[in-house]
């Protein structure tokens, strides 16, 4: 008997390239890529566009087949039959059935429902959990995978990535002038922007105490905000230095085959991780970004991009980095190379970084049992320090109703005032930002305790049902086809349900831990908090954190419940 | 073409508490005073093309068109298509 392990016991992907993940390696090792020309035209879209597309018809809703189509084949590869009632479905998206917005019933854009319905389709009697944390949400997702699995929630997980490209995603793109008009370069000096893709990926992990050489573990995960801007990489690569430097404490830098890094091939994101990876000491560690065999696939790449890195490293191969040209165009000199490389290493990281200032990181390992380090205080009693409820016609705060004499939007910005905070950023804010942001403010505000100095150890972890589908709508009014085809970039931007995370990170100068998981309305608040505990405390750095929900209908409908608790 | 610039720059970037007043027409734009961001000068290239039909091609020109109200104002009125 020793402690302990979180395992893989099965995986598979679908990409446009091909329909399994060893499937889908082979491709990876013979260069192939699956980033195409697309015109503009055929999408109502103004400009031609680069990107990895499944051309599997896939029902509609698309995303929901494609993630059913995942997961069906990934349990069929166990013995035994999953799920099991101990069995809990994880689904990691960005925007999900998003080309779906403009229909009559907003449910299946839900990305709670959307998860509810896969559940359901598929037997599961534990109600799903999505993850939301823009493009960490991968690799974020197994991370909760593992959290829950230590935490005793469940005995098997179901990690499913999933997204679907859409005018929606590709016109923000272009509004944010992110795309390459060529094929993506991730970390050459002529690199011009990224390719989006579309995948839909699956890895099941279970506990156990048994390793056999074989067996991939999930050895040690971490989330870490920049606190720095909601879509710039932060200049100092902090949060994903810091991700790093938290999956790297337990181990040896010489175990490592390589990392995986997320390499979109912007001009920014390419730089950071350059800065992170050497900050963390890791400059020797070959780096490879599989964005040139895929493109950008969002939600589904966290878990896609692990899934190549375990399929390689059976392989004994460092992927090559396609279309890196040997011309390194990031100023620290790290590790990446145009060719595949041999390894005798069973080990590798995947790290991911996204809008929102969040970044990710995971580290596996195979065949080798580690002692994992896991929060003693996960058993501790957390006390609530402050808690705060908003809503359009009043405000409590610590159990007492504020004077209040606005209602609706009026009443954030009324709150905005009363607070005193000078932030002229909150009238940037989309409205789920802004009931966040002032919240999290009057709440903060109410505790003895010194603000606006950074620290690792607070982590905001927010749970929400309609998530950013307010401004969904609003940024599609934006993308009508014909005369008023102007995509704004300052409306894209909020369409990321954990942008109001990142807000409050940023404000506070947050360096921990922040994630968005959306549930539907209909889940108990109660149930709702014990899984944010159990999924918040579990990072050895986390002390206190600022949980609860916060949802945004319209002007007559929102609701933020927030709590600061704490475990000291 | 600059008191015009300066309301629009005000409404499209929602600088709630700003007048045009508070905007210097040879200060920087993108300098401390009105604290915009790399977001902000992607929405500007919009209000551009939206407002006055100009493209620019590479977001990178804004960086000289955005040195001030006064030099926008120059480039608008020499660019504008309509």
């Amino acid at each position: 008997m020793g402690t302990n392990v979180v395992k893989v016991i099965a995986h598979h992907a679908i990409t446009p390239l091909a329909d399994g993940s060893h499937e889908n390696y082979c491709l990876v090792k013979q260069g192939c890529s699956a980033v195409q020309h697309h015109s503009g035209k055929d999408w109502k879209l103004t400009e031609d566009f680069m990107a990895g597309l499944i051309a599997t018809p896939f029902a509609t809703p698309r995303a929901t087949n494609m993630a059913l189509h995942s997961i069906r084949k990934a349990m069929a590869q166990l013995t035994q039959p999953l799920p099991t009632d101990d069995t809990l479905l994880i689904i990691s998206t960005t925007k999900g059935n998003i080309d779906l917005i403009n229909g009559e019933n907003e449910t299946p854009v839900r990305l709670g429902a959307m998860a509810e319905d896969i559940a359901r389709q598929l037997g599961f009697t534990k109600r799903p959990i999505v993850v939301s944390n823009a493009c960490t949400s991968g690799v974020c997702a197994q991370v909760a995978a593992q959290r829950v699995l230590q935490g005793g929630l469940c005995h098997y997980v179901i990690v499913c990535g999933v997204e679907a490209q859409s005018r929606f995603i590709v016109s923000g793109f272009q509004s944010f002038h992110a795309l390459s008009p060529e094929r993506c370069r991730p970390f050459s000096a002529n690199r011009e922007g990224l390719n989006v893709g579309e995948a839909a990926a699956t890895i099941i992990y279970t506990l156990s105490n048994e390793v056999k050489p074989k067996d991939w573990l999930l050895q040690a995960g971490a989330i870490r905000n920049d606190a720095n801007h909601i879509s710039g990489p932060s200049r100092t690569g902090e949060g994903s230095y810091r991700a790093l430097r938290m999956v790297m404490a337990e181990a040896e830098v010489d175990d490592l085959a390589f990392i995986s890094v997320h390499g979109t091939a912007t001009p920014y994101n390419d730089e950071m991780e350059s800065i992170a990876v050497d900050r963390a000491g890791l400059l020797d560690v070959p780096l490879c970004s599989l964005k040139g065999y895929y493109g950008h696939t969002m939600g589904a790449a966290g878990v896609l991009e692990t899934i190549l890195s375990m399929e390689a490293l059976e392989d004994a191969t460092v992927p090559a980095t396609l279309g890196y040209d040997d011309q390194l165009g990031v100023s620290h000199p790290v590790a990446v190379a145009s060719t595949n490389r041999e390894t005798d290493k069973q080990s590798f990281i995947k790290l991911i970084s996204g809008f929102g200032g969040c970044n990710a990181a995971i580290r596996m390992q195979r065949g080798k049992r580690e002692a994992i380090e896991t929060n003693a205080a996960i058993d501790t009693i957390e006390t609530i320090k402050a808690d705060i409820t908003l809503s359009p016609k009043s405000v409590i705060l610590n159990g007492q109703v504020l004077p209040m004499t606005k209602t609706g939007d009026a009443l954030l910005t009324e709150c905005y005032r009363s607070s005193h905070a000078d932030y002229p950023k909150f009238f940037k804010m989309d409205p789920l930002c802004r009931l966040g942001f002032v919240a999290s403010e009057l709440l903060l505000q109410s505790v003895a305790e010194e603000r606006f100095v950074a620290r690792e150890d607070r982590a905001v972890v927010l749970t929400s049902c309609r998530g950013c589908l307010h401004t969904d709508r609003h940024y599609e009014s934006t993308i009508v086809p014909g005369d008023n085809y102007f995509p704004s970039p300052a409306v894209f931007v909020y369409t990321l349900p954990n942008i109001v995370t990142g807000e409050i990170a940023i404000r506070n100068k947050y360096l921990g831990e922040t994630s968005m998981y959306l549930f539907e309305e209909t889940t108990d608040e109660n149930e709702r908090i014990q899984i944010l505990k159990k999924l918040t405390f579990q990072d050895p750095m986390t002390t206190s954190a600022l949980i609860g929900w916060v949802d945004y209908q319209d002007n007559d409908h929102f609701l933020a419940k927030l709590y600061l608790i704490s475990n000291t | 073409m600059i008191q015009e610039l300066k309301g629009k720059i005000i409404e499209v970037l929602n600088l709630e508490d700003v007048t045009p007043e508070d905007i210097d027409n040879d200060a920087p734009l993108f300098g401390e005073g009105l604290g915009l961001d790399s977001i902000d000068a992607l929405e500007l290239i919009v209000m551009m093309e939206k407002e006055y039909g100009i493209k620019l091609k590479n977001p990178a020109e804004g960086k000289e068109i955005f040195k001030s109200v006064s030099v926008m104002a120059q480039y608008v009125n020499e660019h504008r298509t309509k």
